[in-house]
């Protein structure tokens, strides 16, 4: 057994991945070594696939606004570097550089594109491991920012404005109903890798739910293994210390979100609720639970999607935590 | 759709903003990268305040609707003037003959005697079913003052109604700019739903009168949008982007704000000047800010906003 074989064994990845996952893996990935000091990835830039660390350290850091560069964390083995890039194509954040002689694993995001083609479910392990590593980090940026809401002199919602928004509830409806051409909504770029009996499985196992505006959708604190696509209208994810709330992200119609519960069993960090009134697609967990099992490309789509969410999450709350030591926010 | 620049801080050379950039306020005009379309371009116009000038709380005014890079006029002005506030817009409209291009319709608007300017990056959907109904909300000087054809000069007429006049020695608390900039939006939303108004319409507003500039990323009724509709970038948000620092200037091979020193300078933009943004805070979805100038220092102040 090669050397990176018995690296990649005992590495977080391998909880998910069998032995034929791992040649594939090693087959269509490369080790690159870096010496202390080198730069893998910059701020700005996008990377053209991710780093899981083998053996050694590597600092993130990040240019502020106002602070210029600061040290954020130190990365070791079985962490991921690069991975929002992956998973949103978007330029990276952070800055990473070598703290130590390092040795990585580098997964390009064309293996990874060929992975959903040819290799789905090798796909979704590898998304999943990376996953869990986005909710760790995404943990302790949320545990910052709190900690600041503590002390900070923020507004905080009134006990009748929570009895009122904690009254809102969800209701079902039809897409016809809502207006919402079936045919217009399975055309959508959102569902454009389901086929057409694909998007009517995956319609069968959701309810189209209407909601009024500031109705909640996840709590703080529910472990729920549902998920929700918003078809109009935006829901807002936020923070919330006691009944001090800071707005996380807004997402617009086809977004698909869930609670972190979903991915690594713990209780949600944030709350979700509707910032207008809103159609949503309800996937329980009895559905999702149907989908893995008899409807596996179905579920490997809604998984894509859930990781991709996740990733928005991280650089949401990255994107937080440098405006709340900026702004006097909602003082 | 519009582009929007402002800048509170250490005085400037303008051109340093609108023409000097990777990104500048200029190239935005021809190639924005924020966007999806070509600006339709309908008007520019600027308006700065400078210590140096005579009369220094009235500002410098300049608005055209000639293409701003072709207007020569603009460049040896924006090489003269060193303010300490400007701001500056460019208009963007469709391709309609319904459309009316012409000077009283470029932003920013200013009532005279109020000192205190406008400048919309949006569009409020059926508009025209709306704006009689606004005029009650309109105090009757500023209900004369409306020369123009836009929604936002309406908006303006509206906001500046919810703003107490000050005397010239009084300053506006950051809460009565916060506050009027509410009111115009509960006013605008409650006179949408008496006409069943319910398409998205991006409402991004720059205000400033020297002191202070205010700046606001909303759209009513985001996410409603027609499913035949054609593609719109007003059914989006419209972006909205700041960066602070001692002052801006071309430093470490590329224009940014100083990283080290005081904080003493803001621009707030609808997109980075740069196409490295990694000195640039994006503006949340449904947030104001009002940034101004406490102790020698850019104080910013941030809220969600919820009607």
């Amino acid at each position: 057994m090669s050397e990176l074989k018995q690296a990649l064994l005992q590495s977080h990845l391998c909880k998910y991945l069998d032995l034929n996952d791992l040649d594939l893996l090693i087959t269509y990935s490369r080790t690159v070594t870096f010496a202390a000091g080198k730069i893998l990835l910059e701020q700005g830039k996008q990377s053209t696939g991710t780093y899981m660390i083998i053996a050694g350290e590597a600092l993130v850091t990040a240019k502020v606004l106002g602070a210029g560069s600061i040290n954020l964390l130190v990365l070791d083995q079985g962490n991921f570097i690069g991975e929002i890039s992956l998973m949103l194509q978007t330029p990276s954040t952070v800055s990473v550089a070598a703290k130590t002689q390092l040795e990585c694993l580098f997964i390009s995001s064309a293996y990874f594109d060929m992975l959903t083609l040819f290799f789905p479910a090798a796909k979704f392990k590898i998304s999943k491991a990376i996953t869990e590593d986005v909710c760790l980090r995404l943990k302790n940026i949320s545990k910052k920012i709190t900690a600041f809401m503590a002390h900070a002199q923020m507004s905080s919602k009134s006990l009748f404005g929570e009895v009122f928004q904690s009254l809102n509830w969800p209701s079902e409806t039809t897409l016809e109903a809502a207006d919402i051409p079936h045919e217009v909504l399975q055309s959508d770029y959102f569902f454009n890798n389901l086929s057409k009996e694909q998007f009517e499985i995956l319609m069968k196992h959701a309810t189209v739910l209407e909601a009024v505006n500031h109705c909640p959708l996840i709590k703080e604190g529910e472990k729920i293994n549902v998920c929700y696509i918003i078809l109009r209208g935006a829901v807002q994810s936020s923070l919330r210390q006691v009944n001090k709330h800071a707005k996380l992200s807004v997402l617009p119609p086809m977004n698909l979100f869930c609670s972190m519960a979903y991915v690594d069993g713990t209780p949600s960090l944030f709350e979700y609720f509707t910032c207008e009134r809103s159609i949503l697609l309800k996937i329980s967990e009895s559905s999702l639970e149907d989908l893995k099992n008899n409807h596996i490309e179905i579920w490997y789509f809604l998984y894509d999607r859930i990781c991709q969410s996740f990733a928005a999450l991280e650089q949401a709350a990255s994107k937080l935590d440098i405006r709340l030591n900026s702004e006097l926010y909602n003082r | 759709m519009c582009r929007m620049l402002s800048y509170l801080g250490a005085p400037l050379v303008v051109e340093e903003l609108l023409y000097q950039p990777d990104n500048s306020f200029i190239k935005q005009t021809y190639h924005p990268k924020y966007m999806h379309h070509l600006l339709n371009l309908a008007g520019f116009g600027l308006i700065a305040w400078d210590n140096n000038s005579i009369n220094m709380e009235l500002p410098h005014i300049y608005k055209t609707i000639n293409l701003p890079f072709y207007d020569d006029n603009l460049w040896n002005i924006a090489n003269k003037i060193n303010p300490f506030c400007f701001l500056a817009h460019i208009r963007g409209v469709s391709y309609s003959e319904n459309q009316v291009v012409s000077a009283q319709n470029v932003h920013p608007f200013m009532f005279r005697g109020t000192g205190v300017a406008l400048a919309h990056n949006g569009a409020l959907i059926e508009f025209e079913k709306m704006k009689f109904d606004l005029l009650e909300f309109i105090t009757p000087p500023f209900q004369e003052y409306i020369h123009g054809t836009t929604d936002s000069e309406w908006i303006y007429a509206v906001f500046i109604s919810q703003l107490k006049m000050l005397n010239p020695q009084e300053k506006y608390e950051t809460n009565n700019i916060m506050q009027a900039i509410l009111n115009t939006f509960k006013i605008l939303q409650r006179v949408r739903h008496k006409h069943n108004i319910s398409t998205a319409s991006p409402v991004n507003l720059f205000i400033t009168n020297g002191e202070f500039i205010a700046a606001t990323r909303f759209v009513f009724d985001f996410g409603w949008q027609p499913f035949d509709a054609a593609p719109s970038t007003h059914f989006a948000y419209h972006s909205l982007w700041y960066t602070y620092g001692e002052s801006y200037g071309y430093y470490d091979k590329q224009y940014q704000m100083k990283p080290e020193g005081a904080k003493k300078s803001i621009i707030i933009a609808s997109e980075p000047l740069t196409a490295d943004t990694t000195t640039w805070i994006e503006v949340p979805e449904y947030t104001m800010l009002v940034a101004r100038r406490e102790n020698d220092e850019i104080e910013i102040t941030s809220q969600d906003i919820i009607l």
